[in-house]
């Protein structure tokens, strides 16, 4: 490992990233005998070098509206140039995805990505289709990507087109599967999981300039007919195939495939077996710009020989690889981000195949001013769904999305459930991505704080209140207007009097910053004071539906509930004076048994 | 910079980043090199491995050039010597293989040109050897090889002083130092198997071998080969007028052997001509170590025999000593 990491040194300081990526280039199959890995590389040139800001053009960006390199792609460059070098390079996609830049947002993803169970989410709902099914899925860069929505409006429709037109045209789809299946092919054959031509640098090299090239062409023919962000594809590849660098490359393949044709006749004697060979004619594919004649491949080799390279065939064929790839490379490093992309992409129509197959459906919302109603259809928690119970479904309707709603109900009744699935739709429809649920309107928010689990923990300073308190107090700290507040059970960690004091304070205060509130409490009375005296014009109220024997329901309704049917839940529990009776009496006898 | 991996096909910016791709412009961290400096380590390496290899070309080519050119003057050098050899001195040893092999036979009575005390002046080839060691032509060469210039040729060519003891003892010890001293006394004699092992040097088909040899070691073996011959030697004995043998019959069973092996025996001796067959002095005589004091018989008995079976041959050829009664058929 000191060795490979002098090794990333010494190419790296102190030269300029063209000269050390020749000479890492150069260095690759050395790179492999002493183990060094491209991500090593990776992680060490990124800070070294001043990434060059590579044209948006350049990079088939498609989940921002102005499109950028998120990826250092100088770093990547220079990874891709030692690990197609070497064929050890394992990690470099996903490390290069997880370090990956976001676009501009204003969410801050510790004041609520915890309590949602993002990284869970992604990893159970988003499900790619059979293509590229066995390969690793970048869940973090999925994450990262979700919980940065873009701040521009211009980026979220962006992707809202990308998958509406997916959504759309099975087609396109299929040619983004098919891309993806393209990429991992790639991934894994240049990250070395595939063993591929461990013994035969060229044959692996060749292999990987082939899936370079099936790549391209797929984004230049499989999305010519998109309208579009994937149409960013369609012109990438188009761009890529006018140029010298594909033109080479493509010749460098039929030059491997096919450097002459022999004309060969074969005799078949009456009983079947071969008899003799004729060859009729020998024809060079003398098109190709790399076939040349039988005495300058003798010197060629004499040549390279002469400048210190091995003597042999394989050596020439080495030399025009390491050209073709020099001359690519600038298109192919943007594979990494575009993978990342897909996968993006392919993961949610997969979380949208998962909810339909389950009966449930999901749909792009439609984004409001804050003060339209509000109007959810067959709302459905995906973190139940992704844990395999079937959500019930419930919709939602208010008269405005600025409000601050407090929502009661019995225990177990799925307020937090609900709080959930609201927070997670705003989220994905922030990122411009399909929602739980058959329809929607959401009104987009600066910000989102969402508090839904208050863990004991060891180092904690402060009582149950005491930690309330301070929730209280970081809310109010990071909250601008216009964000979406989730709580849940506000002030439940003290008696009920002063509770309501501090609750109705929080409410108050919250008002001026008006938000898209949603809190949770078991205080029905207070709550039921506020409903009638209407004092806080933003106030709503919502309650848990029960059924006809006060079981939940999972619907909600306005108005404040009557009860938190503590009692039912007790019962449910096994929590009766009768049946905590008899557990009293059956450890009694044991204990006498045992004595 | 251009660069082989860009056609004019490709667009412009395509060409920029593949030069750019194949351009090693600095020092990557963890590594000793930069590419461009490993391109140019590399580049440096190779012409070095290259220069080395041509370096190495050049030496190897050098190295050929000068093994054709020593195996061409080796080959060409055996062929001149070949040449040079007339019909006599290509068939001087067949010629003296012939005799020995007949004089090994049945004892034909001695012989004694006038001439021959002058024969022994002649260009000669000396052999000596038990008898039975000259019967057949497969033989005659091991027999040949084991036979060195002795106390008796030594005497025979250079009489001493007299025929004391004393007198011989002197030449007796300078033939069994050898070496320049005996050749100074024998200058004339050269030994059969100076012939036998030069003469396959002088054969067609050695230099046709050394022409075809193909290594450095190759060539090595066969200069190691040709000078251990002794060619020169080799030649002069082929040229040779006259064979010189000694033969030692089988002394009889019994008696008493001196300490270096020598018994009383009978020794035949000709001088033979070898372009006519035809024997200028042939003698058999008796040697008895006996006769010698007891201090030089445990040493220097057969030499002393031999010198003095010299001195005998040598009175019989001036005619101040009858032949031997001890040469009896």
């Amino acid at each position: 490992m000191r060795d490979a990491l002098a090794l990333v040194k010494k190419i790296s300081f102190g030269v300029e990233p063209d000269r050390a990526l020749a000479r890492a280039t150069r260095r690759g199959r050395e790179a492999k005998k002493i183990g060094v890995v491209a991500r090593l590389h990776a992680r060490n040139v990124a800070p070294i070098w001043h990434a060059r800001r590579v044209a948006s053009r350049e990079v088939p960006d498609l989940l921002y509206a102005d499109a950028f390199a998120r990826v250092d792609l100088e770093a990547t460059r220079t990874a891709f140039a030692l690990a197609f070098a070497s064929g050890v390079a394992g990690g470099l996609f996903g490390e290069a995805l997880d370090r990956a830049r976001v676009g501009p947002s204003t969410f801050e993803p510790s004041l609520f990505a915890g309590d949602l169970f993002v990284t869970t989410f992604v990893a159970r709902c988003f499900r790619m289709r059979a293509v590229g099914a066995d390969a690793p899925v970048a869940t973090g860069h999925i994450v990262n990507v979700l919980v940065h929505p873009p701040s521009d409006r211009a980026s979220i429709d962006f992707r809202r087109g990308v998958l509406a037109e997916l959504v759309e045209s099975e087609p396109l789809r299929q040619s983004l599967e098919r891309l993806y299946g393209l990429l991992t092919k790639f991934r894994g054959l240049l990250e070395g999981a595939r063993g591929v031509g461990k013994w035969d640098a060229n044959r692996r090299q060749l292999e990987l300039l082939a899936l370079v090239k099936e790549i391209i062409d797929c984004a230049a023919n499989g999305f010519a007919p998109a309208k579009s962000g994937l149409s960013r594809l369609a012109e990438y590849g188009r761009r890529v195939k006018e140029s010298e660098p594909y033109a080479s490359l493509a010749d460098l393949l039929r030059f491997d495939e096919q450097i002459a044709t022999l004309d060969l006749h074969v005799r078949v004697g009456a009983d079947g077996r071969i008899r003799g060979f004729e060859v009729r004619s020998i024809k060079e594919n003398a098109d190709n710009a790399y076939v040349t004649s039988p005495l300058r491949r003798w010197l060629s080799k004499v040549e390279l020989f002469a400048r210190g390279f091995k003597f042999g065939d394989g050596e020439i064929m080495a030399r025009l690889i390491d050209a073709v790839w020099s001359g690519i490379e600038r298109d192919v490093s943007p594979f990494v981000q575009l993978l990342g992309d897909v996968e993006l992409y392919l993961g949610v129509l997969g979380f949208r195949d998962f909810a339909r197959e389950a009966g449930l459906d999901v749909c792009l919302p439609e984004l409001v001013a804050p003060g339209a109603p509000k109007k959810i259809e067959a709302l459905f928690n995906p973190l139940l769904l992704a844990h395999g119970t079937k959500p019930v479904p419930c919709t939602l309707n208010a008269d405005r999305h600025d409000t601050i709603v407090l929502l009661t109900g019995p225990n177990s009744g799925g307020k937090t459930r609900l709080l959930q699935s609201l927070a997670l739709s705003q989220l994905l429809a922030q990122s411009g991505l399909f929602v739980p649920a058959k329809s929607a309107t959401v009104a987009l928010v600066p910000s989102l704080v969402v508090s839904l689990i208050q863990e004991t923990k060891a180092d904690q300073a402060e009582g149950r209140l005491g930690m309330e308190l301070m929730r209280i107090r970081q809310l109010f700290e990071h909250l601008p207007p216009g964000a979406m507040v989730i709580l849940d059970e506000l002030c439940s960690g003290t008696n009920p009097s002063e509770g309501e004091e501090i609750f109705e304070l929080v409410v108050r205060m919250l008002e001026k910053l008006e938000p898209q509130a949603i809190i949770t409490t078991h205080f029905l009375a207070f709550a039921a004071r506020l409903e009638r005296e209407k004092k806080i014009a933003a106030l709503r109220f919502l309650q848990v539906v029960l059924g006809p024997n006060h079981e939940p329901t999972y619907q909600f309704a306005d108005g404040v509930a009557h009860t938190s049917l503590a009692g039912h839940a007790a019962a449910r529990l096994g929590v009766t004076g009768d049946q905590l009776m008899a557990l009293i009496e059956s450890n009694i006898a044991k204990s006498k048994r045992a004595h | 910079m251009a660069t082989f991996l860009t056609t004019k096909k490709m667009p412009r910016e395509l060409r920029t980043r593949i030069e750019k791709s194949v351009r090693g412009d600095a020092t990557e961290p963890g590594a000793a090199l930069s590419a461009r400096a490993r391109g140019i380590a590399r580049v440096v390496v190779v012409a070095i491995v290259i220069g080395l290899v041509w370096a190495f070309v050049v030496a190897k080519k050098r190295d050929r050039k000068s093994f054709d050119h020593d195996r061409a003057a080796l080959a060409d050098s055996l062929r001149a010597r070949a040449a040079a050899l007339t019909s006599n001195q290509r068939d001087a040893l067949a010629h003296a293989e012939t005799i020995l092999m007949h004089f090994a036979g049945a004892y034909d009575g001695d012989v004694a040109d006038p001439d021959a005390l002058a024969s022994l002046a002649k260009p000669a080839m000396y052999v000596r050897g038990p008898i039975d060691a000259f019967t057949t032509t497969r033989r005659i060469a091991p027999a040949a090889s084991s036979s060195r210039k002795d106390a008796l040729l030594a005497c025979l060519i250079a009489p001493p002083a007299g025929r004391s003891e004393r007198a011989m003892l002197s030449s007796v010890q300078t033939a069994y130092a050898g070496g320049a001293a005996l050749d100074a006394k024998t200058p004339n004699v050269l030994r059969l198997d100076d012939a036998e092992v030069a003469l396959p040097f002088f054969e067609p088909s050695y230099a046709a071998r050394v022409a075809a040899a193909e290594t450095e070691g190759e060539l090595a073996i066969y200069k190691r080969e040709i000078d251990h011959a002794a060619l020169d030697r080799g030649v002069r004995a082929l040229a040779a007028e006259v064979l010189i043998v000694a033969m030692d019959e089988p002394p009889p069973a019994g008696g008493v052997t001196e300490l270096d092996g020598e018994k009383p025996h009978d020794v035949r001796l000709a001088i033979v001509e070898l372009a006519s067959g035809k024997y200028s002095f042939r003698a058999r005589k008796h040697v008895d170590p006996s006769g010698w004091s007891e201090a030089a018989r445990a040493q220097w008995a057969s030499g002393l025999d031999g010198c003095r079976f010299a001195e005998d041959v040598r009175a019989q050829m001036t005619g101040r000593v009858a032949p031997s009664a001890s040469a009896a058929p």
